[in-house]
């Protein structure tokens, strides 16, 4: 009876207290979950201790009850873990705290648990060995301070420190024995490191197969005398004999011989390798039509060594006669990658099978087959795609259910792939399901499963379909614990994470809140995991982070012709305030030239998440044509207003002088030229490009205004520039790529109409503009108004290169009043790109279709990028 | 030697906060198996489920806890809804006086998953000698950390 009341009836807390300093209680107050007056549940008190525990910072975590007529007294006593907060070396000093701290890879903070602490000792004693300490004992202990944190003891015992009495070669082929004697290391004398020794036998054995003994090996013998502390060092060579690899009834491409060689030498040559070597070479002459092509090893000796001689039968070359496609619509043809003329490639076929299946599909044929028949045995071989389409069925119903009658979340889409009437596609099933457990699981049903099930009729026409949602348990955020920060206040962590305590825990939100953690510089790594808890619908998330260095330091040193000597220094500071604040100066000098930059950036500014930067720099240079001096400010701040599109904000001042001037003043380069900029300024941002350096698809837009103004110290003029491009494919290999931009400004506050300074106003022409002319070369003196259109068609020859067809026309105008599209400049040209690592290498041809008397009638431009 | 239900009275009055002496110790952590607390409250559950004392129920737990984490992996030992009520009906009728606490069933579901994976992955005579060695092998590659009594 007494036991059922207590069950039933809990007692009821009279007061909860969180035993820590009072710096550390707020932030533990929030994982305590419990107060006065609420009945004191077991499973809570267990989730309190599990989440408190869960922050790292505690070994122990004691709950004590006492009990009065007030009710129940709760006390939770976090006992500290031992966590490191200095390093202290005991015995002999043969290495700092700092050395010890690497060496045993501990962090600050780290808890000293006695596992932890005995392989730091194990570490320690492991780099003192291979400081030639062979005799090294290390024991670890941690000492608790009196304040928070505890000292790390290493008790080092080092022993003698070991030295090299000899070393020698044993083994080397004739007249080799000098050239691997010069690579033993460390020398008779110096102090005895096994890893340089290891290195110097590897450097033996590189320097063996580089001459041929692809199967040298090399043993490092040590022969120790602990008396003398001494060590002897015996290098073994084994050189074998030599090899060398050989090509019968067919020579390789240079490239794939070398290949080939590759292989054998970094093998051994081991079976393996020669066998990688066999593949290596067959798979190159299938790329080029030899279907049939095998290739057979063999290993035979020759005097003093080995040769491993490939037997090559590369086979006629299949090239594709007649492509012909039947059982599905002929016009798919046109996009096979399978070429009448054109070497038959196993690839190629595998993926024209697919694709041909595909858009069987598309149309309903849920069981589509297509296979590719070759009618021959090399040589002009007709190539006949036949396709196999089955039945094909059209959607007659498609139902949701949801097994446990729940409405569907938000998130849901409105509109499914799936729609009646239309033909059945297992692909937009399977991403219609996939929609669905998506909105599920964001919904916080993170173990929802959607069932797809297919019904034909007898006919196999007309398709029922159905997805079967189980949502199982929805899961809601309990509590979220912060674990691992030292320097970084916990706010900085929190407001990146997009989970909140007591809504739905959402699988995409989870991801999101990843990736943003991830990306925060002051971040090593970061976790977001489930805590283990008695109810699957209230999960408790633990974040785990490890800081970064907040400190990083850079610099460089160069040599030029007139800056003689060139030397750079950047400083970073990251985590200013523990808020995530960063500043970073950089400076640059030589002889004539300096330039100081220096910028703060607040990711958060006012409590929004948005980015500021505030920067400011200055630049001077003596050149030999004239000297100038350019200095300002820049604050900028950066809006997402969605994924994809950026609105920027800026307010600028910068002025640059520009003084003894030895030459005309047409000859100094615009941008050097006298200019003050003084406002504000916008960037509207929207790009959906998917590869910025070499977009295929999708489309870029900017649009800037800039004010400048004289009431802050500027030249007045007000400047708009859209620019905007869009790129399409149009045929499987021919991409269509389209440009427009247009250039709007005016000065004023003149008496007449003014241009804008020279280093503001808009120019065309040159790699990246108007290919007919040189750069600048439509309108010299530039102008406040600007049009100009391009197209371009980008047509892929092969795997790296592609060609070009392209136009640009249009014009840059005094003044904005003087825009006229009936003057319009035209240009036409061809080019050749390669695609290579760094962007595409562009070399292009431009002719003037209304050459004017004085201009030249084409350019050529070579450049890295597109020209749009 | 306590009997079962001398302990059961014990367990319940310390996880309910009963009426008890001042200063009275009701939870903290027993133990640490890879960073994850094995708590006093848990250990009292297979003290009273299991009969132990309480360094035998400890060491269980930690053995259950090391199980559920490796089953956990294989997705043909997770729990269908059914099989998680089924396991939590159970337990309850083993220990009717235990039924108002939610961590009776959070150990239920993890022993039936644990049941799963043994299933799935044993078979053949002398299963408990392999499933101690499993058990052995998780023991050794598990860093376990005991607190001071």
């Amino acid at each position: 009876m007494i036991l059922a009341l207590l069950l039933t009836t809990a007692p009821v807390l009279a007061s909860v207290r969180l035993e820590v300093p009072e710096v550390d209680h707020e932030r533990l107050w929030r994982y305590v979950a419990m107060a006065p007056g609420e009945p004191l549940r077991p499973a809570a008190l267990r989730a309190a201790v599990q989440r408190l525990y869960a922050t790292g910072e505690f070994e122990d975590v004691l709950a004590e009850s006492s009990t009065d007529a007030s009710g129940v007294h709760l006390v939770l006593r976090p006992k500290p873990a031992p966590r490191l907060a200095s390093i202290r070396i005991e015995g002999d000093r043969v290495l700092g705290p700092d050395s010890a701290r690497r060496a045993a890879r501990l962090q600050p903070g780290e808890a000293l648990w006695p596992g932890r602490l005995d392989a730091a000792a194990s570490q320690v004693a492991v780099h003192l060995v291979r400081q030639g300490y062979l005799e090294a004992r290390v024991e670890a202990r941690a000492e608790r301070g009196a304040s928070r944190g505890a000292a790390a003891v290493f008790k080092i015992t080092a022993g003698p420190r070991v030295r090299v009495s000899s070393a020698s070669v044993v083994g080397a082929p004739a007249g080799l024995g000098r050239t691997l004697e010069a690579l033993a290391r460390p020398r008779p004398g110096e102090v005895f490191e096994r890893e340089r020794a290891t290195r110097a036998a590897e450097r033996m054995r590189q320097a063996l197969v580089a001459r041929g003994r692809w199967r040298a090996r090399t043993e490092l013998v040590e022969t120790y005398d602990p008396v003398a502390a001494r060590v002897g060092l015996r290098f073994v060579v084994n050189a074998g004999a030599w090899q060398r690899v050989e090509f019968r009834g067919h020579t390789p491409a240079p490239g794939v011989r070398r290949a080939v060689e590759r292989l054998l030498r970094e093998g051994g040559p081991s079976l393996d390798a020669r066998d990688a070597g066999a593949d290596r070479i067959v798979a190159a002459l299938q790329a080029r039509g030899h279907r049939d092509a095998s290739a057979g090893h063999v290993t035979r000796e020759a005097p003093g060594g080995e040769i491993v001689s490939y037997e090559i039968v590369p086979g006629p070359v299949w090239t594709a006669g007649n492509v012909s496609l039947s059982g599905a619509d002929a016009s798919l043809a046109l996009r096979l990658r399978t070429r009448e003329g054109a070497p038959i490639r196993e690839r190629d076929l595998e993926q024209d099978e697919r694709l041909l299946t595909r858009a069987l599909e598309d149309a309903g044929h849920f069981e589509a087959r297509v296979e590719a028949l070759l009618d021959g045995g090399g040589g002009l071989t007709p190539v006949t795609f036949r396709a196999d389409p089955g039945p094909r069925a059209e959607v007659e119903a498609l139902e949701v259910v949801v097994a446990t009658g729940e409405e569907l979340p938000k998130g849901t889409p409105r509109q499914l792939h799936t729609r009646p009437g239309e033909p059945y596609r297992v692909r937009d099933l399977a991403s219609d399901r996939r929609s669905l457990l998506l909105a599920w699981r964001n919904a916080g049903y993170l173990e929802a499963e959607v069932v797809p099930e297919v019904a034909f009729d007898d006919e196999r026409t007309r398709a029922r379909l159905s997805l079967q949602v189980l949502p199982g348990v929805r899961s809601e955020v309990d509590h979220i614990i912060v674990r691992g920060l030292r320097a970084t206040r916990e706010v900085v962590v929190r407001r990146e994470l997009l989970p909140q305590q007591g809504a739905p825990l959402g699988l995409a939100d989870l991801l999101e809140s990843q990736r943003r953690l991830g990306a925060l510089p002051i971040l090593e790594r970061a976790s977001i995991t489930e805590l283990d808890g008695d109810e699957p619908s209230r999960k408790s998330l633990l974040v785990d982070v490890r800081e970064s260095r907040f400190t990083s330091f850079a610099y460089g040193l160069g040599y030029g012709d007139r800056d003689k000597l060139r030397g750079s220094l950047e400083l970073t500071r990251r985590n200013l305030f523990g808020m995530d604040r960063s500043l970073t100066a950089f400076a640059r000098g030589s002889f004539v030239s300096s330039r100081f930059l220096a910028t703060y950036r607040e990711p958060y500014l006012l409590g929004r998440r948005l980015e500021l930067f505030v920067t400011g720099f200055r630049e001077e240079e003596d050149r030999e044509s004239f000297d100038y001096v350019r200095g300002g400010g820049l604050v900028q701040t950066l809006f997402v207003l969605k994924p994809g599109r950026t609105l920027i904000a800026r307010a600028t001042h910068q002025r640059t002088d520009t003084f003894n001037v030895a030459v005309p003043e047409a000859a100094v380069d615009r941008q050097f030229r006298d200019a003050t900029i003084s406002g504000p300024s916008f960037s509207l941002i929207e790009d959906s490009r998917d590869d910025a350096l070499d977009p295929r698809r999708g489309a870029f837009l900017a649009l800037d205004v800039q004010l400048s103004l004289r009431a802050l110290g500027g030249d007045p003029f007000l400047k708009s520039y859209l620019q905007a491009s869009s790129y399409r494919r149009v045929l499987p290999r021919t991409l269509l790529a389209a440009s427009a931009r247009l250039g709007l400004a005016r000065s004023f506050g003149f008496a007449e109409k003014t241009r804008l300074p020279l280093p503001e106003r808009f120019f065309a022409g040159g790699d990246f503009s108007f290919r007919g002319f040189p750069t600048d070369g439509v309108l010299r003196e530039g102008g406040n108004g600007l049009l100009l259109g391009s197209l371009e068609l980008r047509i892929d020859a092969s795997r790296r290169f592609a060609l070009a067809l392209f136009s640009d026309l249009g014009n840059v105008y005094p003044f904005v009043s003087d825009i006229d599209i009936g003057d319009i400049r035209e240009s036409a040209g061809v080019g050749l790109r390669y695609k290579s690592a760094f962007g595409p290498l562009r070399l292009d041809w431009a002719y003037k279709l209304d050459r004017r008397p004085g201009e030249s009638a084409s350019r050529v431009h070579l450049t890295v990028g597109h020209a749009f | 030697m306590r009997s079962e239900r001398g302990l059961t009275l014990v367990l319940i009055l310390a996880l309910a906060g009963a009426p008890c002496a001042a200063g009275e110790l009701i939870e903290r952590v027993l133990a640490d198996v890879d960073g994850q607390p094995v708590l006093l409250s848990e250990v009292r559950l297979y003290e009273t489920l299991k009969g132990l004392t309480q360094e035998g129920a400890l060491e269980t737990a930690i053995d259950a806890r090391l199980m559920h984490r490796e089953a956990g992996r294989l997705p043909q030992a997770s729990l269908a809804q059914d099989e998680a009520e089924a396991a939590c009906a159970a337990v309850r009728r083993k220990a009717p006086l235990l039924v108002e606490d939610p961590g009776l069933c959070s150990l239920a579901r993890r022993e039936a998953i644990v049941l799963k994976y043994v299933a799935f992955r044993f078979s053949g005579e002398d299963l408990d000698a392999q499933i101690e060695a499993w058990v052995k092998e998780l023991r050794a590659a598990a860093s376990i950390r005991y607190n001071a009594p």
